[in-house]
């Protein structure tokens, strides 16, 4: 009775662990600070309200050859 | 993310031309949880080059939008199927062109972007020869009021 609610007791411990470090994994992915390479703009993150902002951006730059480019990140 | 290397490669053909290139990062894979990482911001380096993060896919849709108000003006023989998420892509603007309400027609646009780099280079090579002032080598009379 005793091992088996060690066994039980080891296996909250080892589940809440995972639980801790996928949360973290989590947390950094969603949260760490984004650098773009020296001499860009900073990350822009664009909504429905910025979207205007973006195509003057494109328009800013007439006279220029444009390129657009849509990624995923992964 | 080999799009992203291929056509940080391709700008490298180009130190001196006058670009703008608006990388826009945007969820489609069930992968990308949040933007980009700073590891992935720095396949692109090149000076010229602004990017962003769409978590809700703004642009594609805008670009879906007006594409199939007039599919024709694009190109395209019908509209995008309904949920058409334009990813993987590029698109290549002349000097000339502005964004209004609606995208404006491209020179050139294709995907997936490591398979269209030819194209692309092609597109802006023919761009960068139609901007004002794209010959370098003075004319023979601007050679001579030199002297």
């Amino acid at each position: 009775m005793l091992a088996m609610r060690s066994a039980i007791r080891a296996g909250c411990v080892a589940l809440a662990v995972v639980i801790v470090l996928l949360g973290a994994a989590y947390a950094w992915l969603k949260f760490s600070p984004r650098r773009v390479p020296m001499g860009q703009r900073p990350l822009a993150t664009l909504s429905s309200d910025s979207l205007a902002e973006f195509k003057a951006t494109f328009n800013v730059a007439e006279g220029n050859v444009r390129i657009l480019a849509l990624l995923s990140p992964t | 993310m080999r799009g992203a290397s291929a056509l940080n490669e391709l700008l490298a053909e180009f130190p001196n031309a006058r670009l703008q290139v608006q990388v826009v990062w945007e969820p489609v894979l069930k992968s990308d949880v949040a933007a980009p990482l700073t590891k992935v911001l720095g396949l692109l380096d090149d000076h010229r080059v602004i990017q962003y993060w769409d978590p809700k896919r703004v642009v594609s849709e805008d670009l879906v939008r007006a594409v199939n108000a007039q599919p024709a003006r694009y190109r395209l023989e019908e509209a995008l199927p309904l949920g058409f998420i334009a990813w993987d892509a590029v698109a290549v603007f002349g000097g000339d062109a502005r964004w209004e309400s609606d995208l404006p027609v491209p020179a050139y646009y294709g995907g997936p972007v490591v398979h269209v780099m030819e194209q692309t280079r092609e597109s802006i090579q023919e761009q960068v020869a139609a901007m004002p002032g794209a010959a370098k080598v003075p004319t023979a009379p601007f050679a001579v009021a030199l002297r």
